[in-house]
C-alpha cells in the first residue's frame, strides 16, 4: 500500500465512520467561520487599496527638501540620536531631567529656525515629555513618538497645493481647504456642547438620580435615541436650528445638530466610566463629610476622566464621518470661502467628497479618494488618540 | 437591581416635581444629605442636561408629527398607502385617472428600503455569526484581541466611504459577472451595506456567546460533543436573544443608512424592482429634495416629514423589539 492508502486505512482503523463524518464537519465549520473573518478583514483591505490607488496620487506628492524641510529632516535625526543616548544612560542610572532637556532645545533651536515652527513645539514637547515620563509606562512614549514621526512623515509628503486650495470647476484646481477648515470649525463647537451636556448627563444618571421611572425613562430613551437614523437628526435640526431659532445654513447649526446626534454615545460611554468607579471612592469621602458635589467633584469625576474623554473623541470621530444630517440642514458644497464667525455658511469634508463622488467625470472621482485618504488619516489618528489615552488614564482598582 | 423592577406611574407635573425634589433631598447612595447652594445648582444643571435627551426625542417626534399631519391634510392616508408610484416632485401619467400628476405612493420607496437591506442582511448575518462563533468558541485570546477591533473598524469607516466602495468597486465587479446590471443598483448597495452591518452584529452576537457560563461548554464537551456542535446546538440556542436583538438592530441601522444607498443605489423609487436595477430609499429621497431647492411648507417640502416619519416609525420600532427580545428571551444563569 502507498503512503496515502496506508493513512487513510490507518485513519478508518481508528475513527468510525460516523465520528470521521463529524470530525469533518467540524473542519469544514471551522473553515467557514476563518473564512467569514478573513472576508471582513479583506473587505476593510480592499476598500483601503482601492482608495489609496485611486487618491494617492492626488493627496501626495514626492516633497521638495526645501531648507526647512532638510533642518526639520537634520532635526529629526539629531533628536532621534538624542532620546536614544538619554535613554541608555537612564537605563545605566544617570537620570537627565528638569524641563530644558537638552534634545528638547537641541531640537528647538535647529527647527526654530525654520518655517516649521509648529512641529518644532511639538518635537520640543513630545521629546521632553518621552524623557520625562516614568518608565513604568513602557512603551507609551514611544507610541507617542512613533505617531508624531508619522503625522509629520504623512504632512511633508501631502500636496500642499491640494490643502490649501478652494473647490473648483477645474479637477485639477480643486482643494479641499474650506471642508478641512469647516470640519475642523463645526468639531470644535460639537465638542465644546455635546461634551458638558453629555457627561452631566451621565453623572446625573450615575451619581444622582434614583432607579426611579424618570431615570428609567431617560435610560430607555437614551438606548433609543442612538438608534435613530442620523438623516432624522438632521431633519431636526432643519426645523429647530435653521427654521425655528433662525440660525440659517450656518456652522453653529450643524454643530449643535451633530452634539444632538453624539450626546446618546458620549453619555453611554462616560456612564460606564463612571460606574467603573469603585463605590469605596465615594464612600470614604462620604464618610469623610463631604457633599455630594464634592464626592463627585473629587472622588469620582477624576477616576472616570479619561475614560469620558476616550469616548467624547470616538463619538467626535463617528461625528466627523457623518454626511446625512449636516446634507439635510444644507451645508453648502460649493464654498470658496472660508468660515470665521458661527453664523458663517459652510461645508465639511464628507460632503465635499460626496459632492465629488456624485459626478460623472473620473477626474472628480479621484479627487473624492484623495479627500477620503485624507479623512481616514484623521480619524485613524482620532481613534489612535482614544486607544492611547485610555491605556495611559486606566487606572486598576 | 430590584428597584428597577417596580416602577411607579408618574402623576400630575407637580407630583412629578414634589417626587424629584425629595429625591434631590434625600441622597441614594450613603451620602449626608447636607448640600451646599453651589450643590443645588450644580445638581439642576446635571438633571437639565439628563432632562435634554428626553426633549431630543420630543423634538424629533414633535417636529415629524407637526409636519406629517400637515402633509397628510393634503395627501389624505389613503394615497400614501395605497399606491405604489412615488413620483412627488414630477407630474407622471395616472392610469387609473388618466391624468398627470404627482403620485405618493409610499410603497415605492418602502420597497427599495426594504430591498436593500434584506441584501444587506443575507450578506451580514452568515459572515457576522459565523465570525461571532470564531471569535468566541475558537480564537485564541491573542488572535481575538487583534481580529476584534479590526473588524470593528469597519463600522467606524464614514458612509460615504462606502459609497464610494459600493459605487466605483463593487458595481464593476457586480457588472461584470451579471451584465444586466444597471450603474446604480440596489445589489452593490446593499453588499456594501451588509459590509457595514458585519460588526454589529458580530460583536453584539459575540458578547451573547461570551455571556454564556463555561460550564454549558464544558458539560457539552464531557458528553462527547465536537467544538461545532457545541458551538451550534448548546452555546448558540443559549445565548439566541442576543443574537436576535444583534440581527434587528443591524437591520434597523441599514434600513437607516442614507449615503451609501444616495451614491450607489440611484434615485428611481420603483416598487418591485429587481436588486439589479436603480431604485430609491426613503433616505436617498430625504437627500435629494435636501439638495433641491424646494420651499419650505410647500407640499414638496412636506413629503420629506412623511417619508421621515415612516422611516422613524420603522426603526424604532425595531430597536424596541431588539430590547424586548434581550429583555424577554434572555436565559438567566446564575
Amino acid at each position: 500500500m502507498s503512503g496515502p492508502e496506508l493513512a487513510l486505512a490507518r485513519d478508518e482503523a481508528v475513527w468510525h465512520p460516523r465520528l470521521r463524518a463529524r470530525k469533518i464537519t467540524g473542519a469544514v465549520f471551522v473553515g467557514l467561520c476563518v473564512c467569514s473573518v478573513v472576508l471582513g478583514v479583506a473587505m476593510l483591505a480592499a476598500l483601503v487599496i482601492d482608495v489609496s490607488l485611486d487618491g494617492a496620487a492626488r493627496l501626495f506628492s514626492a516633497p521638495e527638501f526645501s531648507l526647512s524641510a532638510r533642518y526639520s529632516g537634520y532635526a529629526l535625526a539629531v533628536i532621534i540620536v538624542l532620546v536614544v543616548l538619554f535613554r541608555v544612560l537612564e537605563r545605566r542610572g544617570i537620570r537627565i531631567d528638569g524641563a530644558l532637556h537638552p534634545a528638547g532645545l537641541g531640537a528647538l533651536t535647529t527647527v526654530g529656525l525654520s518655517r516649521h515652527l509648529p512641529f518644532a513645539l511639538a518635537w520640543w514637547m513630545a521629546t521632553t515629555i518621552a524623557l520625562r515620563i516614568p518608565r513604568a509606562l513602557g512603551r507609551l512614549p514611544w507610541i507617542v513618538l512613533a505617531m508624531l514621526l508619522l503625522t509629520w512623515a504623512v504632512y511633508l509628503f501631502l500636496d500642499q497645493a491640494f490643502l490649501t486650495s478652494f473647490a473648483s470647476r477645474i479637477p485639477g484646481r480643486a482643494g479641499i481647504y474650506a471642508p478641512l477648515i469647516g470640519t475642523l470649525y463645526m468639531m470644535v463647537i460639537t465638542a465644546a456642547v455635546a461634551f458638558p451636556l453629555g457627561v452631566g448627563a451621565a453623572i446625573y444618571l450615575e451619581e444622582y438620580a434614583r432607579q426611579n421611572w424618570f431615570a428609567k425613562m431617560i435610560q430607555i430613551n437614551i438606548a433609543n435615541l442612538a438608534g435613530v437614523p442620523s438623516i432624522v437628526y438632521g431633519l431636526l435640526g432643519l426645523q429647530l436650528f435653521v427654521r425655528a431659532m433662525e440660525l440659517d445654513r450656518s456652522v453653529l447649526a450643524g454643530a449643535l445638530t451633530m452634539a444632538l446626534l453624539v450626546m446618546p454615545i458620549i453619555i453611554v460611554s462616560s456612564q460606564e466610566a463612571l460606574r467603573a468607579v469603585p463605590p469605596s471612592m465615594r464612600e470614604g469621602a462620604y464618610a469623610l463629610g463631604a457633599t455630594r458635589w464634592q464626592v463627585v467633584w473629587s472622588s469620582v469625576l477624576p477616576f472616570a476622566f479619561g475614560g469620558t474623554l476616550t469616548g467624547t473623541i470616538l463619538a467626535l470621530s463617528r461625528a466627523i464621518g457623518e454626511t446625512a444630517p449636516i446634507l439635510v440642514i444644507g451645508g453648502l458644497t460649493f464654498i470658496a470661502f472660508l468660515p470665521t464667525s458661527p453664523t458663517d455658511s459652510f461645508t465639511i469634508l464628507p460632503i465635499q467628497i460626496f459632492n465629488w463622488v456624485s459626478r460623472p467625470q473620473e477626474d472628480f472621482q479621484l479627487i473624492a479618494a484623495a479627500g477620503i485618504i485624507l479623512l481616514l488619516l484623521v480619524l485613524l489618528l482620532m481613534n489612535s488618540a482614544a486607544i492611547i489615552l485610555r491605556q495611559r488614564t486606566r487606572v486598576r482598582w | 437591581m430590584a428597584a428597577r423592577q417596580t416602577t411607579p406611574q408618574p402623576a400630575s407635573l407637580r407630583e412629578v416635581c414634589a417626587a424629584l425634589w425629595r429625591d434631590h433631598l434625600n441622597p441614594s447612595r450613603g451620602g449626608t444629605g447636607r448640600e451646599t447652594p453651589l450643590g443645588h445648582a450644580v445638581h439642576l444643571l446635571l438633571f437639565l442636561s439628563a432632562a435634554l435627551s428626553a426633549l431630543v426625542t420630543v423634538g424629533i417626534v414633535f417636529v415629524l408629527i407637526f409636519e406629517t399631519i400637515e402633509f397628510f391634510g393634503v395627501i389624505g392616508l389613503g394615497t400614501f398607502f395605497g399606491d405604489t408610484v412615488w413620483s412627488p416632485l414630477i407630474a407622471v401619467f395616472n392610469e387609473t385617472t388618466g391624468e398627470l400628476e404627482s403620485r405618493f405612493g409610499i410603497w415605492a420607496l418602502v420597497w427599495g428600503t426594504v430591498l436593500v437591506a434584506a441584501i444587506a442582511v443575507v450578506v451580514a448575518v452568515p459572515v457576522g455569526l459565523l465570525a461571532a462563533i470564531f471569535l468566541s468558541e475558537y480564537a485564541p485570546p491573542r488572535l481575538h484581541a487583534v481580529l476584534k477591533p479590526v473588524l470593528e473598524v469597519l463600522a467606524g469607516v464614514p458612509t460615504v466611504v462606502y459609497g464610494y466602495f459600493a459605487l466605483l468597486f463593487v458595481t464593476p465587479i457586480v457588472q461584470d459577472l451579471l451584465p444586466a446590471t444597471t450603474i446604480f443598483n440596489a445589489l452593490s448597495a446593499g453588499i456594501v451595506m451588509g459590509v457595514m452591518i458585519i460588526p454589529m452584529i458580530s460583536s453584539l452576537s459575540e458578547d451573547a456567546f461570551s455571556a454564556v457560563p463555561q460550564s454549558l461548554r464544558e458539560g457539552a464537551y464531557a458528553m462527547g460533543a465536537t467544538r461545532m456542535e457545541t458551538a451550534l446546538r448548546v452555546i448558540l440556542p443559549a445565548a439566541l436573544s442576543g443574537v436576535i436583538a444583534s440581527i434587528i438592530l443591524a437591520t434597523s441601522r441599514a434600513i437607516g443608512e442614507t449615503m451609501i444607498v444616495t451614491v450607489a443605489a440611484g434615485q428611481n423609487p420603483n416598487f418591485l424592482a429587481s436588486p439589479l436595477e436603480a431604485i430609491q430609499t426613503m433616505t436617498a429621497f430625504i437627500v435629494q429634495v435636501s439638495l433641491g431647492d424646494t420651499p419650505a411648507g410647500s407640499i414638496e417640502a412636506r413629503t420629506l416629514f412623511a417619508v421621515a416619519m415612516t422611516l422613524f416609525v420603522m426603526t424604532l420600532a425595531m430597536n424596541l423589539i431588539a430590547t424586548y427580545v434581550r429583555g424577554r428571551f434572555r436565559e438567566q444563569y446564575e
